[in-house]
């Protein structure tokens, strides 16, 4: 009966192999295909060049000349934010003095106005006053340190 | 302010779990430290960081927490030495011992001692100049002036980089200090106006954000309140003896008064005797202010003109511990400055920091601020009097007295070590003092009133020290010779 089978498959056209033949086949087939491709890369044309890497010390070089202007852009930066600070005070110290005069033009205006120049004379008094006495101190306060070897304010 | 304390606090709660649950692992006695220390609870942060030092007694980090936290407080110190030495012994170049046993060594006389710590410190930190300040300090007493004067040179060059060029930086003003020291008085004070103002004109930059938005009413009410008259400034040296047995030569005396922590004592002994009482009061320490919140309360009541003048670092703590209430609010009775750095003098940016070296500079810089005709000090001797510690009163006027809260106050070694702390603020007080109120004249367009010191033999020599009788007839003159 199995030969009969065997007889009827090879009459419609098919091909008996055994499975021993058949794996040492797939196992051929498998070469053929890996060299075919290897053949076809080695046909393929090469790829675009890469640029050539730089020289290791060349690299460094220029990192480290970015590192400086890095730090030169800090340090810059650090000292414009201390100068702002330090303009800022300026301003607000100006303001200050603005504010003062202000004042004392007002009063003077005031005093223009009511045509009556009393009060700003007691004002320039009053001011004399501390001002001799100012300098009556400083006069007792120099006495008291002359000579005494130490240097005082 | 209270979110972060409410975090500090539950960081502290976290640590003495952990703390509890290892109580043989001394990392989280450390960690528990640490947390006390960010609340400012002082035992706690002390007690936690001797436990480390019990569990294990060459931790070093462990040793350098509990002495340099020991260091600060009281008669912390003694206990502090024997930490610092054996954390030398473990670390020999450690930068904390090398700092804190500078002091040591300058404090037992053995000042080569100190330079050589000092100048260790400098090899492994260069560049920094209170270091270099310090070496100079060592060699002066040593006698060789030069090399002090030249280390000082070294310490005012330090001041300034190409970072940080002269005025700008956080050393900057500092560089008078040195350089009078170094011996240019010109040169420093060209510096001074450098740094303070700009074409005649002072800088001082009240919008700091750490100070109060009523900053500059507060300087003119401390104005309004002195109006110009002379401020007496009361201290606790022996010398004040001589002022409260003499206390009704002032009675006819045009004055201001101000004293410093213990002022109950200054009321008691010597004003109320005479109708007066104290006007402005400066205190710079937690402990004072929390000893003395009764006697704070009733003083600002009875006395509608006082004003307690005291560091923002204080309204911190208040708010961290809740009170004294009279910190916390807004008042007409309050005058804050700021002070947590001994290098940072009163500049642009911070005009109102006067640096913590005693409390007296801070005092004098506001009676600067306050705009007074002239300062005499009283009661600042600025060392003992005679040979014999165990003499009462050789420290401090009624030394034994309960007003000045002081643990172990009576303790023989306690007084040599408070002795000893009274000639270093004496010394550092006269390199800095001059510049301090210098500056904050400079910077606030204020006259920079004459100041004498009523002690003949005081140890603080910035100023010209007289007799009381000579202060009276002074103080008596109204611009005629006296």
């Amino acid at each position: 009966v199995k030969q009969i089978i065997l007889k009827m498959l090879v009459r419609f056209g098919y091909v008996l192999l055994r499975a021993d033949a058949w794996q040492d086949m797939q196992r051929r087939l498998r070469a053929v295909e890996v060299m075919k491709s290897k053949n076809e890369s080695e046909k393929m044309p090469p790829p675009p060049p890469t640029p050539t890497p730089a020289p290791a010390p060349q690299l460094e070089g220029e990192l480290t000349e970015c590192r400086n202007q890095l730090a030169a852009c800090a340090s810059e930066r650090h000292l414009l934010n201390v100068q702002m600070g330090r303009a800022q005070a300026s301003v607000n110290a100006l303001q200050r003095e603005r504010t003062r005069l202000q004042g004392e033009l007002a009063a003077s205006r005031e005093q223009l106005d009511g045509a009556d120049p009393t009060g700003r004379i007691q004002e320039l008094e009053a001011e004399k006053r501390r001002l001799q006495q100012r300098l009556f101190d400083l006069e007792v306060y120099l006495k008291e340190t002359r000579g005494r070897g130490a240097s005082y304010l | 302010v209270a979110t972060a304390l409410e975090q500090a606090l539950e960081r502290r709660a976290a640590a003495q779990a952990a703390a509890e649950q290892q109580p043989d692992n001394p990392a989280a006695w450390i960690a528990l430290s640490h947390a006390c220390q960010a609340v400012s609870d002082y035992e706690g942060t002390v007690s936690s960081a001797r436990r480390a030092v019990q569990l294990q007694p060459d931790n070093v980090d462990a040793l350098r927490h509990l002495a340099s936290n020991l260091f600060q407080v009281g008669p912390g110190p003694i206990e502090a030495r024997p930490l610092f030495e054996r954390l030398l012994k473990l670390v020999p170049r450690d930068p904390v011992a090398l700092h804190y046993l500078y002091y040591y060594a300058m404090f037992d006389g053995d000042y080569r001692r100190a330079a050589e710590l000092s100048e260790t410190l400098d090899q492994d930190h260069p560049g920094d100049p209170s270091t270099a300040a310090r070496i100079a300090r060592a060699y002066g007493l040593m006698g060789h002036s030069v090399a002090a004067a030249e280390y000082f040179s070294r310490a005012a060059d330090r001041c300034a980089n190409e970072h940080h060029p002269f005025p700008h930086g956080p050393y900057a003003s500092l560089k008078p200090v040195f350089t009078a020291l170094a011996g240019h008085p010109d040169l420093s004070e060209q510096l001074s106006l450098q740094l303070c103002q700009d074409s005649g004109i002072g800088l001082a930059n009240l919008s700091n954000p750490k100070y109060p938005d009523d900053c500059a009413a507060s300087i003119k009410r401390l104005q309004e309140r002195v109006a110009g008259r002379d401020v007496y400034l009361f201290g606790f040296g022996p010398s004040l003896s001589e002022v409260v047995a003499r206390k009704f030569d002032l009675v006819p005396l045009d004055f201001a008064s101000m004293t410093l922590s213990s002022f109950p004592l200054i009321d008691d002994d010597l004003l109320r005797p005479i109708g007066r009482r104290i006007e402005f009061v400066c205190l710079t320490h937690w402990s004072m202010v929390s000893s003395l919140a009764a006697e704070i309360r009733e003083w600002m009541l009875a006395v509608p003109s006082s004003i307690l003048i005291v560091p923002l670092v204080l309204r911190e703590y208040a708010m961290r511990s809740g009170g004294p209430e009279f910190l916390v609010g807004r008042s007409d009775h309050l005058f804050w400055f700021d002070a947590f750095n001994d290098h940072l003098l009163p500049s642009p940016g911070d005009p109102l920091h006067f640096p913590p070296i005693n409390t007296v500079i801070c005092a004098l810089a506001v009676a600067v601020l306050a705009r007074s005709r002239r300062i005499f000090l009283f009661g600042f001797d600025g060392q003992m009097k005679g040979k014999d510690l165990e003499q009462a009163e050789s420290l401090y006027y009624r030394d034994g007295h309960k007003a000045y809260f002081a643990p172990r106050r009576t303790e023989i070694e306690v007084r040599r070590m408070n002795m000893l702390w009274l000639w270093w603020d004496s010394m550092r007080f006269n390199e800095t003092a001059p510049v301090v109120l210098r500056h904050t004249a400079l910077l606030f367009d204020l006259p920079l009133p004459p100041i004498y010191n009523v002690c003949i033999d005081s140890a603080l020599n910035s100023f010209p020290r007289i007799t009381f009788d000579r202060f009276l007839e002074i103080a008596a003159s109204q611009g005629t010779e006296p």
